[in-house]
């Protein structure tokens, strides 16, 4: 090879070396913990729910337009992901959000469920490594992604038997709900990888006008023109979820 | 004659015999495993995969693009009982066309006679598995990967790789088509991994019609008759406004346009005090999760009615008995602190009428175009 050749492949080198390199950006993992009254959530364990025994054996959604903010403004972390805590091996789910460009964060910022441009897609447009691709997460009678599902049973006659089955789903454009988190200290991104831990109070997610839902008195939402408790569910996410 | 002379005639007669036989002829005479293949043109041509609207792309692995030689070479290999112990069994002995590619059996025969524990699975749109695992239990999670295992089950095809390699080498025209499909020089290069990415391959073709009355209702191009509507409605809770109709929930398990999610659910088919008691584990046995235990893979309902026996042991006989199931609720786990069958599994108040009509419905997941496809029949 002559010298000439030799200098060309060192450059391209270089320069390709350069484009891939990122130095200015680093990972963030973000661990969602599932809570129950202060406590760790385990699926289909019984809580006590204003009085009565509750199992939650599924709790699952998606996250969307998630961003981090700080003095340098604000910058998108990723696009759409699933929490989902029902096929996690304990309380914790763990995302990894990479390329987070370096700086200081004083708040995180996400909405629960999908924005209107994606929601109007269908799973099928999707690889099946993307998250919208999940065909159990899309309600063709609503023409949406099922933003929320809550799930579980309920102690209805104080037997010790929980014999209620609670189906709470989400979805449709209007239950598109933004979340926002103070971080107590500045949240510093350099190159290394950073954790962020997020609860999930899921007692709080049923609360409605200071008690909590009447599960006895609606157990299932599936109708896409009573979404009153799902609605109720997604708005107490803004309150359920907050710095572990 | 001397020992030149006849190793001459020797491969005179082999060279005869290769022109002479063809690939219906599996017992012929075999040649060496060894010959050159380098005069055969390797010009791989990509297959062009024709995917009605409604369904995903399909997904290839980086390692294995489907081309017309390959999939033309995994239909052959998929059809040729040359794979098992005794050249009696072939894939389409338990996955046969004319039934959505099962074989009408609650539990399939291998070689002998030999029975597993479990019922064959349709193929119909197995391509777009995506990240789920493959069988009842989700043990493979490629079909690549899925391939290599019937030829070795003893209760299926009880043969040896080693066996199955050596047989092709030999024989007189699968080297060629190898060739053409994997650009190998010579005929001892044909291996288990050429055989399960050619049938892969021809398996990544399986995809529903688009023909079927359902998609053509989907498509706004069919209407189907008012049972089977109601039953559209009731498989999927969707009453039509003012009407009131009870939620026969399939819709969640079985979302279109697969009609499956590809997940592993416990639809309660046994009643168990704890989940250690289910025969069969399922996914379970699989992930060593106690909590999967009971759980199967969510079948696709496309071409249902043509696939009797159901569910992963064949225990039903006709649809009636599996809308009978859903209808009681199925069975929970006693222990309830374990009970990992489906919240949707609760007695649904389904009339007989609704049943009916529920079946009215399955009936136009029917694909006819599918199962008749000239591309998917036996090519010998
Ligand atoms: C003796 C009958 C028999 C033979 C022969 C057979 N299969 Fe199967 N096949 C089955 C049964 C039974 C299952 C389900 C087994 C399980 O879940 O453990 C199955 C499952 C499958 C699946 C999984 C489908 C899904 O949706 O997960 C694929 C793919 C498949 N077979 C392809 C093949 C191929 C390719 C061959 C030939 C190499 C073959 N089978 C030979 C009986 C058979
Ligand atoms: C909770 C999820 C779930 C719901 C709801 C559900 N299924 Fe299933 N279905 C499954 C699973 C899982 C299997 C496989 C179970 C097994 O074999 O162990 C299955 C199997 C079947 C089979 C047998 C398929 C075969 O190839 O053998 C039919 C038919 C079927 N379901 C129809 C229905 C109908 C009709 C409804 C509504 C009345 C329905 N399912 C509701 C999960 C569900």
């Amino acid at each position: 090879m002559s010298k000439t050749k030799l200098f060309l492949l060192g450059l391209s080198l270089v320069v390709l070396g350069n484009c891939t390199q990122k130095d200015d950006v680093g990972t963030v993992n973000l661990i969602f913990s599932a809570l129950y009254d202060g406590q760790p959530l385990v699926m289909n364990q019984v809580v006590d729910y204003d009085g009565s025994s509750m199992r939650i054996n599924v709790s699952e959604f998606f996250i969307s337009e998630i961003k981090l903010i700080g003095s340098g403004g604000e910058r998108v972390i990723g696009d759409t992901r699933y929490v989902d805590f029902t096929s996690s091996a304990g309380d914790q789910v763990e995302l990894k959000f990479y390329d987070v460009p370096n700086g200081t964060y004083d708040v995180i910022e996400f909405s629960v469920g999908i924005p209107a441009d994606k929601n109007a897609m269908k799973p099928e447009d999707f690889s099946s490594d993307h998250p919208l691709s999940r065909s159990s997460s899309y309600w063709q009678g609503w023409q949406s992604y099922i933003f929320s599902k809550l799930e579980g049973k309920l102690d209805t006659a104080g037997s010790g038997v929980t014999d209620l089955t609670f189906i709470y789903h989400s979805g449709k454009d209007d239950l598109y709900t933004k979340v926002v988190v103070q971080l107590n200290s500045p949240f510093v991104v350099d190159e290394g990888s950073q954790t962020l831990n997020l609860a999930v109070e899921h007692q709080a997610l049923f609360k409605q006008d200071g008690g909590y839902l009447d599960i006895n008195a609606k157990p299932t939402a599936h109708n896409p023109d009573d979404l009153e408790y799902p609605s109720v569910i997604l708005e107490n996410f803004k309150t359920g979820i907050s710095l572990d | 004659m001397n020992r030149s002379t006849f190793f001459i005639i020797g491969l005179v007669a082999c060279a005869f015999v290769m022109h002479i036989s063809s690939c219906d002829d599996d017992e012929g005479p075999s040649m060496t495993a060894d010959r050159s293949l380098t005069h055969i043109a390797y010009n791989p041509e990509p297959f062009e995969l024709i995917i009605p609207v409604g369904l995903p792309q399909m997904e290839h692995p980086a390692d294995n693009p489907q081309t017309v030689a390959g999939v033309t070479l995994g239909r052959m290999l998929f059809f040729d009982p040359i794979l098992s112990l005794d050249s009696t069994i072939s894939c389409a002995s338990c996955h046969e066309p004319h039934l959505s590619f099962t074989d009408g059996k609650a539990v399939s025969d291998g070689v002998d006679g030999r029975q597993g524990s479990r019922s064959s699975m349709s193929l119909l749109n197995v391509g777009f598995h995506g990240q789920a695992g493959l069988f009842w239990d989700g043990r493979a999670s490629a079909l690549e990967e899925q391939a290599l295992l019937p030829i070795e089950d003893p209760n299926e095809m009880a043969n040896t790789w080693e066996e199955v390699e050596l047989r092709l080498r030999r024989h007189p025209s699968y080297p060629e088509l190898f060739r053409q499909a994997f650009g190998i020089d010579r005929s001892s290069e044909v291996d288990r991994d050429h055989v399960v990415k050619a049938i892969a391959q021809f398996e990544r073709t399986l995809i529903s019609s688009g023909d079927s009355e359902y998609d053509r209702f989907d498509r706004n191009e069919y209407s189907p008759s008012d049972d089977a509507i109601t039953g559209f409605e009731l498989f999927f809770d969707d009453a039509a406004p003012g009407t009131s109709l009870p939620e026969a929930e399939c819709g969640h398990c079985h979302n279109r346009n697969l009609f499956t999610t590809n997940e592993f659910r416990n639809n309660g088919l046994d009643p168990v005090n704890s989940v250690d008691d289910y025969t069969d584990k399922g996914l379970g046995a699989v992930t060593g999760n106690r909590l999967d235990n009971g759980k199967f893979k969510i079948p696709t309902l496309r071409n249902i009615l043509l696939t009797a026996p159901y569910m992963h042991d064949g225990r039903f006989e006709t649809i009636e008995e599996v809308l009978d199931h859903y209808n009681s609720g199925g069975h929970h786990v006693a222990n309830l602190d374990e009970d990992n069958v489906d919240n949707l599994m609760e007695p649904q108040g389904l009339s007989e009428r609704h049943k009916r009509q529920l079946i009215a419905f399955l009936a136009t997941l029917t694909d006819s175009s599918f199962i008749k496809n000239e591309a998917f029949q036996n090519p010998f």
